[in-house]
């Protein structure tokens, strides 16, 4: 218990020491913008190379096939071009970085949309 | 009506509501940045950044905020374990002795007009323990027992510093006793 001529010191330092709130400045949108922001993990590279890869092998794979063929109906041409751009192998490891930059791309993309 | 620390929580935890946590940000951002400033001795940069890997935390282990205490002590707890992390990885943490070599003001003797001057400088001439004591309790209004738990001191360590604290306060202050 506090000796009794004790109530001055602490009135004083209860007015002493309460201050006025600090202005946010940006701080906690700063802090928000950190939630919505997850940098891409090396599980998730992993992931998203393996996507990458296995789309482009079933790409390669239908159109060697002629499965696109029936599946493009109209649009016969588009696959054919895309089926040639795959067909190179500089241009499939394209692709495949294309792929992998949409793939590593939704993870932010997607906290983003989540939090708007 | 205005939502309580609870029922932010809630939603920030149910919902995962960021409207709600943005409110508990601004809501105690000004607290944990001053308690961290204190911490950091001026260092505002470094106390800047705790203070939002803080709320970071917070953020991650809101569903493990069980209530006991005020939203506000659990999340002071959080900012002091940072800050020692902090002085663990980077090693500058100052010692009591340079921190009196840079005291260069002492409350004066005679009754002055600026309280605030001379609580500062009375609260430098106090162990760094006793002024986070001190200041938990008088400028944050926390309880001895929400002191010792933010800052895993036993309870008795919490009063003593208090007693130790107010003891030499009462004595450098005393030009500030009305009843002298």
């Amino acid at each position: 218990m506090n000796p009794p001529d004790d109530a001055w010191l602490d009135a004083l330092l209860a007015r002493g020491l309460k201050q006025e709130p600090l202005p946010d400045d940006g701080f906690t949108l700063g802090v928000l913008d950190s939630l919505t922001f997850r940098p891409a993990t090396h599980s998730w590279i992993v992931l998203a190379l393996a996507w990458a890869m296995a789309g482009t092998g079933i790409a390669l794979g239908l159109s060697r096939s002629g499965a696109w063929e029936q599946i493009a109906g109209g649009w016969l041409p588009v696959v054919h071009l895309a089926a040639g751009i795959l067909g190179d192998p500089w241009m499939s490891l394209v692709a495949l970085a294309i792929l992998a930059s949409v793939a590593l791309a939704w993870v932010p993309a997607r906290s983003a949309f989540k939090y708007g | 009506m205005t939502p309580t620390d609870s029922e932010l929580i809630s939603l920030a935890v149910s919902s995962d509501d960021v409207g709600a946590f943005g409110e508990l940000v601004r809501r105690h951002q000004s607290a944990v940045r001053r308690f961290l400033r204190h911490l950091a001795r001026g260092n505002d940069s470094l106390a800047d950044d705790l203070a939002q890997e803080t709320f970071l935390q917070a953020h991650r282990g809101l569903s493990r905020f069980r209530g006991d205490a005020p939203f506000l002590t659990w999340i002071l707890g959080i900012a002091h374990n940072h800050y020692r992390n902090a002085c663990r990885r980077r090693r500058d943490e100052v010692p009591l002795e340079a921190d009196e070599a840079r005291m260069v003001y002492a409350p004066s003797l005679e009754r002055r007009t600026d309280l605030r001057q001379d609580l500062s400088a009375a609260m430098d001439r106090l162990t760094p323990d006793e002024q986070l004591a001190v200041r938990l309790a008088f400028e944050n209004g926390l309880s001895h027992s929400e002191i010792a738990a933010l800052l895993q001191w036993p309870l008795g360590t919490v009063k003593t510093h208090l007693a130790r604290g107010k003891d030499k306060l009462r004595e450098l202050m005393s030009a500030w006793n009305p009843q002298i």
